[in-house]
């Protein structure tokens, strides 16, 4: 009985590092379905979104839980003005410009975080004290921090599904030019997505303030995970996403309690090698004509 | 038109990552050879060189030792240089990755023909870059290089370490732990040099203490999630929760040890519980949590520039935060490189490397960072010898307030030390 409650801890703790994954990387994967970019500054908008919870917190003391109502906005505007000034421009064209460009934009973002906010950690100390689920003990901040994803996956989701404008996200994400043909105003559509996955990124910020502590450079660390994620779940695909997130956050969270802290760390991309091996694209991804 | 502005954003994009891997000073006038001797010429600058982690996993600690550097050079320049010879400074960022160091220090002796070298951030770094000092045949201090390792067993002639080696960085904790009762140690630590290092003192310690290790387990430096290796030395029952790496493991371990429910009787992180922001990032479970500090802004040394306590005002008034140990150790590096400086052109009117390389292995002297003494030949030379570790400890004060005490060594503290259980 004990053994079996210590798998449902270890995978419990697994999924609610997935959240956090799930978080970042359905963003991620919604700006490629939608756009054909692949965002390597979106670690960053999780690094800014982490960064404004801080303040708003310790300037101006409000609810580190609340934060994620002022930060979410603030994000989705930035993403806005990030996609209409300078990603928009490299839609359409070789993949290698949207990687230099995006690449580009993490590294400004990242160097002006520094200029401001200096390399220091900061970090939201709220609800560290331990809760008793199923025998096990959990950081309150860490349930919070599941609750808060699988709300905000299921707005996301429903969102997708129900409202015209994710209808149009998603038949965009199909196929931009028979979207376009159907009155779909692409353009916006592709701004909006953006826009969303910033936002979506600013809230895992705000999380992983609460559970760790943000600084420039832990949008590069944590964006290797959520590529790791998109691609398992099958680029484009949020539902992918979420699955591959979770997946791959219990595959490390059991990795590194049964084997050790170094098979944790890649068992995410063994994985990711033995999934793409019987599904070269990822778990809901569709195949791709070259 | 469109094309244009992507074009400009894409060259934009690219300088500002050219900017981040480039130096933080102009490139000096070159001067005639990087590794012998340089010309006499008052008035004319000394250009020291430097990588240094700006931007990666250590750019936190990276960036406070930079500073070090920074102010020491001010405050010589302030003063006229070092006999009447200003300095100039050129400062790489290596991105914490040894590959890109060893590219940088050799542009900085090949391209830019610096003067003198400072040593780069962490003992990855430096254990990369040693060699490319003892090649060129350039006295190096390395000021975090503190893997003893890069040193034991190199017989090398031209790098000196500045810190002290990291075997004991937490084994003065451990002696107090022992005392209070403990038996048992859970050890994790990053798996790089510096963290690989600490714990062999750990491992040393703990059979001189009669400790058992119940869990030894080192993780990648990318880790973020440590509530795993919390719920193993819950697990294992372990009276000491120890080792970590940097900054961002001392915080993510200590959260993830609440979050467990895990109360062991001590715990002991390498870096960060010695800066003020691991308690504002951990909050109140910062309580009882040792660590190393190599040096502390209360002790009264005095250095070639200045004493210790003019280093901490004068950084406090630039940065307006206090200063931890990497940018006193970065002063400190400047300190004794301006000391031989000093020595070699008032014995030789000129930057001499050999005989630079010969006061740094021989001279026994102080920073403010702290006494300063390596082995002067055979295997082990350059390994600093003469610099003692402090331990420090969060407590609360009479107001409830957290703050930091020293606990040991014995005739250094302030305080007594406290335990979790």
């Amino acid at each position: 009985m004990d053994q079996f409650l210590l798998v449902v801890e270890v995978v419990l703790r697994g999924l609610f590092l997935g959240m956090l994954y799930a978080l970042l990387a359905s963003g991620l994967s919604m700006v490629f379905g939608v756009m054909r970019v692949v965002n390597f500054a979106h670690g960053e908008f999780l690094m800014l979104g982490g960064f404004l919870a801080y303040f708003l917190w310790s300037l101006g003391h409000v609810n580190p839980l609340l934060t994620i109502v002022i930060v979410m906005p603030v994000m989705f505007v930035a993403g806005m003005v990030v996609q209409r000034l300078l990603v928009e421009r490299v839609v359409g064209k070789p993949v290698l410009s949207s990687l230099l460009l995006t690449f580009g934009i993490s590294i400004v973002l990242m160097n002006l975080a520094q200029y401001f906010f200096t390399t220091n950690l900061r970090g939201i100390p709220y609800m560290g004290e331990p809760a008793q689920l199923l025998g096990a003990s959990y950081a309150r901040y860490t349930l919070l921090s599941f609750g808060i994803g699988g709300v905000l996956g299921t707005v996301l989701f429903s969102f997708l599904r129900f409202t015209s404008w994710g209808k149009a996200i998603r038949a965009t994400s199909q196929n931009a030019e028979v979207a376009m043909a159907c009155g779909i105003d692409v353009r916006r559509v592709r701004m909006v997505s953006f826009a969303v996955g910033a936002a979506l990124a600013g809230a895992a910020g705000v999380l992983a303030a609460i559970t760790s502590a943000v600084y420039p450079a832990i949008g590069s660390i944590i964006i290797l995970r959520a590529f790791a994620v998109v691609v398992l779940g099958g680029l484009g695909s949020i539902g992918g996403a979420l699955l591959g997130a979770l997946l791959i956050g219990v595959a490390e969270s059991a990795g590194t309690f049964y084997l050790s802290a170094e098979v944790g760390q890649i068992i995410a991309f063994v994985v990711l090698i033995m999934v793409l091996l019987v599904r070269p694209a990822g778990i809901f991804g569709a195949r791709v004509e070259a | 038109m469109k094309r244009l502005l992507a074009l400009v954003v894409l060259v934009l994009g690219i300088l500002v990552l050219a900017g981040a891997c480039s130096e933080a000073a102009p490139t000096p006038t070159s001067t005639p050879t990087a590794a012998s001797t340089s010309t006499v010429e008052t008035g004319k600058p000394i250009v020291i060189g430097a990588a240094v982690s700006q931007t990666g996993p250590y750019e936190r600690a990276g960036l406070f030792m930079f500073r070090g550097y920074q102010l020491a050079v001010t405050t010589l320049n302030e003063r006229g240089g070092i006999q009447e010879r200003p300095l100039k400074l050129i400062v790489y960022d290596d991105q914490s990755d040894p590959a890109t160091a060893v590219r940088l220090y050799q542009k900085l002796l090949t391209q830019d023909k610096v003067d003198i070298l400072l040593g780069p951030y962490s003992s990855a770094v430096t254990n990369a870059t040693a060699p490319i000092f003892e090649q060129a045949k350039m006295p190096t201090i390395t000021a975090m290089g503190s893997d003893p390792r890069i040193w034991e067993g190199k017989s090398y002639r031209w790098t000196v370490q500045l810190i002290h080696s990291s075997r004991p960085y937490l084994v003065g904790s451990m002696e107090l732990a022992a005392q209070h009762g403990a038996k048992t140690v859970a050890l994790v630590y990053e798996n790089t040099a510096f963290p690989i290092a600490m714990a062999e003192g750990i491992r040393d310690k703990a059979k001189e203490l009669g400790m058992q290790i119940v869990l030894d387990e080192a993780y990648p430096k990318e880790t973020t999630d440590f509530t795993p290796l919390a719920s193993k030395a819950k697990a294992a029952n372990a009276d000491i929760f120890m080792g970590g790496g940097y900054f961002p493991a001392s915080v993510g371990l200590t959260k993830a040890t609440y979050a467990v429910n895990y109360k062991p009787v001590l715990m002991t992180w390498a870096v960060g519980p010695a800066e003020a922001d691991y308690a504002k990032s951990v909050g109140d479970q910062a309580l009882c949590v040792t660590g190393n500090s190599s040096w502390l802004p209360q002790t009264m040394t005095q250095g070639y520039i200045t004493d210790n306590q003019t280093f901490v005002q004068r950084y406090k008034d630039l940065w307006h935060e206090d200063p931890g140990y990497h940018a006193a150790g970065g002063f400190g590096t400047v300190e004794l490189l301006a000391q031989t400086l000093e020595a070699s052109l008032k014995a030789k009117g000129a930057v001499d490397n050999e005989f630079i390389r010969n006061f740094l292995f021989t001279t026994e002297t102080d920073t403010i960072f702290g006494h300063y003494k390596v082995v002067a030949d055979g295997p082990n030379a350059g390994l600093q010898t003469g610099m003692i570790p402090f331990q420090i400890q969060w407590q609360k004060d009479s107001l409830g307030k957290m703050v930091q005490q020293v606990v040991h060594p014995e005739e250094y503290a302030t305080a007594g030390p406290c335990f979790l259980r």
